[in-house]
């Protein structure tokens, strides 16, 4: 050890020397750090009969103990090694541990290695008053110090300065007569100890077992339940094969290709569809190997006997996390910021549980992901979930999105951080960790305020949001436009074929009709009887198209938009407000342009003929579904208008009748919407959704007016329409809604959409009417996602839109807040002569393409929309308990969904299991002592807001009636498709 | 009228020599003075024209670098730190240079190296070492530094000149190898990641290895004062020298010197001062 | 992870918070400058060289008082990883704009008028408390150089951490978000030439940093008040 020169005289320092070590950076860079050390003389060994330390104060260690054991006949302290500290270290609680002394080394060693044992070190010795524990400074000793460079690894270097330590302390403490002991944790350790001299060593079984008192056999039980000592590979996870290899694999068929979609209900499962029919393999627990939820994996199919199903039980993390242990947690959580100095990775964790073997019978298709094709990762929304440790740099981040997985990044603010909603991305997954890690991009805003809550549902749901930019202000026509009147032309003389004009309709007693508070007026009707006895009805849409030109910005933006969306307090508009809320708005008494399908129609609601044109158009009144209503209903009003809409009603009655026949389904939606109180921007209520008669009014003739558009834009275009399809779904989806209706008694059939609408029709209890909302919701859920396509790419059977039951659709009625409907009358314009057709929409690619992206944004807008809603619910939750009812939508192995109707709430109520509960998944019940509930059952439950975790405020369902103790977790489960209109 | 020119002229070239801050400016009496004696092989100093003045070398000085040496002339003061750095790049076969040099004139020497005062002369030594040092022959542990496909040391000597006394070059060679040579580079072990890549991971506590510098070259330059060939010149000899040529050479079993470097103009060099 | 204070109140490398590393120092190290010096405060190696008084440039001189030009660098192998340049960057123009500044206070500038005097320091190892080292081996370059001054100006660096001022951290106390305050004061007085904060401190913790670094300094002094007398038997001509 070549100590240095000591020129500055200091209290207790007696030597300097210079320690070199290498150490690897996160980088990847290997660094050379020479550090000073300055050994002191001035440390205190902590027993209270030292003389020579007792000046330093400090002193805890006394109290007698020479007959506590057989082994050790006189006093003495007792010295752990680091390995039985890390094993055991719940056994030092006992009382007949009375003199500890931890050494410095161990110390550090023991908080490097496992935090759990370190926080219980700690507690013991500093937190809790006790003179049961004192720390011995040999680090900075100078006479027990021992460097690293006399060593080969860091263990032989501890071990070296245990022994150092005892010999010094047996030197030291030979007046008092008290004695130091080394207990270690394996035999071979005790062994070296007494070949170099040191007899009072001792493994800690041996000690225990020696001990005099009685209480010396639960410290035994308590050791052998630790005994399993966790080896840690320091490889966790199979490599990833290269490009090539997988490339290859998926050319012979040993590997599939798909997208790795993580289950909702349990973050351990996870499912790749194999190919084109749907086939989906299953992947569990380890298997994941790396694979993040949305990424293009490669996977390859398991041997038979390792097939398995899955577990049916409803496992989150965060249930995982409130319901285990605090040390097992803390373990998880703040797996040990490592320190960089120690060479080898210092990732403790028991590894992933083993799924239980399923039985062989209903095991499926298993997988595992052999190799990543192409990695999805965006920057993630979320809350940092700091260290235990004071002062780590190492900290897990907890995304929102609940498929993804925990992020470990590294922060120093990590205070400043922890109430805040930061942004996270992803950087790699190492083999040999367990979490992803990523880097820290920037903060939102504070946790609960509600812009920054807004602004991480669009980020999060990938809702482009930003203001308008120059280029597309520039693209809007003038305020005070005016319509051009060159081109007008009466309506007599409107012939087929024109091109270029514009139908002058502005006497024609066109309404609109629209809920309230509605500035984006983009359809209006009109109904009138004409000289040959017929009806004329009309639909006028706002022609959105001459003002959003093919190749403008402000088309460009509406192409990535695709869509407006709707969360509670705000609205993020495709097009800018001049055109949405003004120019293209269909307001009363203004003129505007719109586009009108005109039909001539018996009083039968058979249609003799349909006509398309451009118009221009006066809207008499813009009115809401409610005073449409009245109207209609005042007998008083015999005005024009006021007959107008009442033929309009009669009509769409029949056209109504009409399609349920044809076997049109109609479903509930399980969603509500909030009443907001536009100053504060907060919920007031919950809307009442009650139906009336204009609601099915204007949603007959916006049916009528899409299917018309799609059936003339097929027939001109047959390979490159853009039109909307709803596939049918495959029978095994329609699995759970015809379980649960069967419990009930009700039979469901699900041979044709007729069939399945009449069953539903049938299916009612009259003493619960909510049952069959419950089960049409339930099928809601089984249907597939309505979707965007280009006609010409799947065969023509397949166009059907199954839950209209119609075999041709498309989207029309709405250009001001959807992209699909400004495709459609670029169309349709052309195949009139009203307007060229712009060439990327000839084109069968492109429609392609589109479609794709706005079926995306579609469904990120409707999530979007959802989880504003759920927003809303947890600010209208504040301070509010109430108690509700609610029905049970499944059961689960380990809880049951419950569905509260009143505010759309779901949320899983985790049982606790008792001997006298018993839950069965697959009858789908739960029987606790003598009351059974079963699915679909009505049961009363209080809600209220949760706010014991600050950062993650959730709605707690507690059930009140019947009463079984549990625990609920807010729970998203609407994986609603929910069919497209 | 005339002495207000001389006293402009006289003015400019006082400003002239000001701008240069000539410490060393020697009058021609003693430049004659030095360049006779060198032609009849007695130097100012007492020495020959062959002879070299006291080398000491020191190593292991910084403890924060994997090498460092320092290297003493009388008069020439250099430090020279080596860190070496494990770089992951794409085709460590692809990566050549190695050892890399950079030199820095620390102000300390003379104010004339205050901010980029020294730059031109530092590139320069710089530059003959890179040119010395990317060889085969002389770095027979070259394709050892690469440790994997991916991934390859890189050495980096940094030389500071504390003094500046004359015969740099020579110092900094020596300075080089002696810092070189008591480089300690980690070992490392390679563990197979991902996509048949490989990550590194250090060996044990502190195992290294040493670079075999058997083979590294000394520069030596020979300097033309008046007719004489002089080696290791001092800061005054060095004013007065015409020319130098540098040679490097590379010692094994067979004496087989290598021609590196490249003739320096009197001009130069004497702007340099 | 290692915390700067430990729980048992000690620093990463034995020190107690309030002690300060060795100090090594040489006067008179170059014969080429008018004075140098050699400083090492635990294991921050510093080289110092003064150069002047000497006419300054006709850009820069001023008719009343002298100049004072400092270079601060760094050389790059001093620390952890491999630096790129050695000067020029931000940091170090700020310390050799601070060190300017400083020793304006300190010199007799008044006695030189139209002259400049040069401070350049080459940091060889870099191991924390890097301004104040530098002020105290320019302290002593300037004694070694004969430079009038008005008293010795010794520095010391000060953080704060846990509600406990740590005295001349080294390079692993200093942190991105330890506050530290680097604080010279002119002979043993408490009289501050030069104060530099990196990061932030509450202002209700400054009194106690004060108190702390100037009690500091004045160990400190006592360290390069010892090192010049030894010099001086040597150096001057004792008749």
């Amino acid at each position: 050890m070549a100590t240095l020169e000591l020129n500055v005289k200091q209290s207790g320092i007696v030597n300097r020397i210079i320690t070199k070590t290498y150490f690897k950076t996160r980088a990847g860079k290997i660094n050379k750090r020479a550090a000073e050390r300055y050994l002191r003389d001035d440390l205190p060994c902590g027993l209270k009969a030292c003389d020579e330390c007792r000046k330093y104060g400090k002193e805890r260690l006394g109290a007698k103990n020479s007959d506590i054991n057989s082994l050790i006949p006189s006093n003495h302290v007792v010295i752990a090694d680091a390995s039985v500290w890390i094993r055991f270290y719940d056994i030092f609680e006992s009382e007949l541990f009375g003199n500890v002394l931890i050494t410095q080394g161990i110390w550090e060693y023991v908080k490097a290695k496992s935090i759990s044992a370190y926080k219980k070190m700690n507690g013991l010795t500093y937190e809790t008053p006790s003179d049961r524990f004192s720390v011995f400074m040999t680090e900075f000793h100078h006479e027990i110090y021992v460097p690293p460079e006399e060593c080969v690894s860091e263990s032989e270097r501890q071990e070296k300065c245990l022994l150092s330590a005892g010999n010094y302390l047996l030197k030291h403490w030979k007046r008092t007569g008290w004695i130091p002991v080394i207990l270690c944790g394996e035999e071979g350790e005790r062994d070296r100890f007494r070949q170099k001299g040191f007899e009072q060593a001792y493994t800690v079984k041996e000690y225990v077992n020696d001990l005099k008192d009685a209480k010396r056999q639960e410290l035994l039980d308590k050791m052998a339940a630790y005994d399993s000592s966790s080896t840690t590979d320091k490889l966790i996870y199979e490599e990833h094969l290269s490009h090539d290899q997988i490339m290859q694999g998926i050319a012979t068929g040993k590997f599939r290709r798909g997208t790795f979609s993580v289950s909702r209900e349990n973050y351990r499962e996870a499912n790749v569809i194999v190919d084109e029919d749907l086939n989906t393999w299953f992947i569990t627990g380890i298997h994941f190997n790396r694979a993040v939820h949305g990424d293009i994996v490669a996977v390859e199919l398991l041997p038979r006997t390792e097939w398995t199903a899955p577990e049916k039980m409803i496992r989150l993390r965060d249930v995982e996390e409130l319901t285990t242990t605090a040390d097992a947690i803390v373990d998880e959580l703040n797996e040990d910021d490592e320190d960089s100095e120690t060479a080898t990775n210092a990732d403790v964790d028991e590894g992933e549980p083993k799924a239980k073997k399923m039985k062989k019978s209903i095991a499926i298709p298993t997988a595992k992901v052999v190799g990543i094709i192409k990695r999805n990762w965006r920057p993630y929304c979320g809350i940092l979930m700091p260290s235990a440790l004071k002062g780590a740099r190492r900290h897990l981040f907890c995304p929102t999105e609940r498929v993804i997985p925990r992020i470990r990044i590294e922060t120093e603010q990590a205070e400043i951080l922890a109430h805040q909603r930061i942004v996270v991305c992803i950087d790699r997954c190492p083999r040999d960790s367990k979490y992803p890690l990523g880097h820290y991009v920037k903060t939102i805003g504070a946790l609960g305020d509600r812009d920054t809550e807004n602004e991480v549902l669009l980020l999060e749901h990938d809702v482009p949001h930003a203001p308008f930019s120059d280029a597309v202000i520039d693209c809007l026509p003038p305020e005070d436009w005016k319509p051009d009147m060159s081109n007008v032309i009466k309506q007599d003389q409107w012939k087929p074929k024109m091109t270029g004009v514009r139908v002058d309709l502005r006497e024609l007693n066109i309404c609109s009709v629209d809920p309230l508070g509605c500035t984006d007026i983009d359809d209006a009707l009109h109904c009138r009887e004409t000289e040959d006895g017929y009806l004329e009805c009309g639909v006028h849409i706002a022609d959105v198209t001459h003002f959003v030109r093919p190749g403008m910005a402000m088309d460009d933006e509406a192409v990535m938009r695709s869509t407006t969306v709707y969360l509670c307090d705000r609205r993020i508009d495709m097009l800018p407000a001049r055109l949405s809320s003004n120019l293209c708005s269909l307001r009363g008494n203004e003129e505007r342009y719109a586009f009108s399908v005109v039909w001539k129609m018996t009083r039968e609601a058979e249609i003799i003929d349909t006509r398309f044109h451009k118009s221009l158009i006066c809207s008499k009144a813009a009115l809401t579904y409610e005073r449409a209503q009245e109207i209609i209903d005042d007998q008083g009003m015999i005005d024009e208008l006021a007959q107008s809409l009442r033929r309009l009603n009669d009509m769409s009655k029949l056209l109504k009748h009409k399609r349920t026949a044809n076997g049109a389904l109609t479903l509930a939606s399980s969603e509500i919407r909030f009443e907001m109180d536009w100053e504060t921007k907060t919920p007031k209520g919950v809307q009442n959704k009650a139906h009336i008669d204009t609601h099915s009014m204007v949603e007959e003739f916006m049916l009528l007016a899409n299917i018309s558009v799609a059936e003339k834009i097929l027939s001109e275009y047959p390979d490159c329409a853009l039109l909307r399809r709803h596939p049918i779904p495959a029978p095994v989806s329609y699995k759970p809604v015809i379980e649960a209706a069967k419990k009930r008694g009700y039979e469901l059939s699900i041979e044709s959409g007729k069939a399945l609408a009449d069953s539903l029709d049938r299916a009612t209890d009259k003493g619960n009417p909510m049952v069959n909302r419950l089960l049409r919701m339930l099928t809601t859920r089984c249907m597939t996602q309505a979707l965007y396509f280009s006609a010409g790419t799947i065969p023509v059977e397949n166009y059907m839109h199954f839950g209209l039951a119609t075999p041709i659709y498309t989207h029309f009625t709405s250009p001001i807040r959807r992209y699909a409907d400004v495709v459609v009358h670029r169309l349709l314009a052309a195949s009139i002569g009203a307007d060229e057709i712009p060439s990327g929409l000839l084109n069968q690619n492109n429609v392609k393409k589109l479609s794709v992206n706005m079926n995306y944004r579609h469904k990120q807008a409707q999530y979007a929309g959802r989880a504003s809603v759920q927003l809303n619910v947890l600010t209208f939750f504040k301070g509010r308990v109430e108690k509700v009812e609610g029905f049970i939508m499944g059961v689960r192995s380990n809880g049951i969904q419950i569905f509260v109707p009143t505010y759309g709430v779901e949320s899983v109520i985790v049982i606790k299991p008792s001997p006298d509960t018993v839950i069965d998944a697959e009858n789908g019940f739960v029987k606790a002592g003598k009351t059974t509930i079963n699915e679909l059952d009505r049961v009363t439950v209080q809600i209220r807001l949760d706010e014991t975790n600050v950062q993650r405020p959730r709605i707690r369902l507690d059930l009140i009636e019947p009463y079984i103790e549990g625990l609920s977790v807010d729970f998203d489960l609407s994986t609603e498709q929910g069919i497209g209109k | 009228m005339q002495t207000q020119a001389v006293e402009t002229e006289r003015r400019m070239i006082r400003d002239a020599e000001k701008e240069t801050d000539m410490e060393n400016r020697l009058s021609d009496g003693e430049k004659v003075f030095i360049i006779s004696g060198a032609e009849a092989d007695y130097r100012v100093d007492g020495r020959r024209c062959e002879d070299f003045r006291n080398i000491m070398v020191e190593s292991g000085v910084i403890d924060t670098t994997d090498g460092s040496a320092r290297v003493r002339f009388a008069t020439t003061d250099l430090l020279v730190g080596v860190k070496c750095e494990l770089q992951s790049v794409e085709n460590s076969a692809a990566v050549q240079d190695r050892i890399r040099f950079s030199v820095d004139c620390s102000a300390n020497a003379t104010p004339q190296f205050e901010g980029k005062g020294g730059n031109e002369f530092a590139d320069e030594i710089a530059c003959a070492l890179r040119t010395a040092y990317s060889n085969d022959y002389v770095v027979p542990d070259f394709e050892k530094l690469a440790v994997s496909p991916s991934h390859v040391w890189i050495l980096h000597v940094d030389i500071v000149i504390l003094q500046y006394g004359g015969s740099i070059i020579e110092a900094a060679s020596i300075g080089a190898i002696a810092a070189l040579t008591d480089t300690n580079i980690c070992e490392v072990e390679t563990k197979p990641a991902d996509e048949n890549r490989v990550t590194v991971e250090m060996s044990e506590m502190g195992k290294v290895w040493n670079l075999d510098t058997t083979r590294f070259p000394v520069i030596v330059s020979v300097n033309k004062l008046g007719k004489a060939n002089v080696v290791d010149c001092s800061l005054n000899e060095e004013t007065c020298i015409r020319s130098a040529v540098c040679f490097g050479f590379s010692f094994s079993n067979k004496m087989k010197p290598q021609n590196l470097y490249q003739v320096v103009q009197f001009d130069e060099l004497s702007r340099l001062m | 992870m290692m915390s700067i204070i430990s729980e048992h109140g000690y620093r990463i490398d034995g020190r107690l918070p309030h002690q300060i590393r060795n100090i090594n120092c040489r006067l008179g190290v170059y014969p080429q400058a008018e004075g140098s010096s050699y400083i090492e405060q635990g294991n921050t190696k510093i080289l110092c060289a003064v150069y002047g008084p000497h006419e300054a440039k006709r850009s820069k001189q001023l008719q009343d008082r002298c100049v004072i030009n400092c270079q601060y660098s760094v050389a790059t192998f001093s620390g952890l990883e491999r630096k790129n340049r050695p000067r020029g960057d931000r940091k170090a123009n700020e310390f050799t704009r601070l060190l300017e500044k400083t020793f304006e206070s300190a010199i007799m500038i008044n006695a030189f008028p139209g002259s400049q005097i040069d401070i350049f320091c080459e940091v060889v190892q870099n191991d924390g408390s890097l301004l104040a080292a530098c002020v105290n081996a320019a302290t002593l370059a300037l004694c070694d150089a004969g430079i009038p001054m008005k008293a010795l100006v010794s520095a010391s660096a000060c953080g704060f951490v846990d509600s406990k001022c740590l005295v001349d951290l080294s390079n692993r106390e200093e942190t991105d978000l330890t506050p530290r305050m680097t604080v010279a004061t002119l002979g043993n007085t408490s009289q501050i030439v030069l104060i530099e904060l990196e990061n932030r401190l509450h202002s209700n913790h400054l009194p106690q940093v004060l108190a702390q670094s100037t009690k500091t300094c004045a160990d400190v002094f006592e360290c390069l008040h010892a090192a010049v007398r030894a010099h001086l038997p040597g150096s001057v001509a004792i008749f």
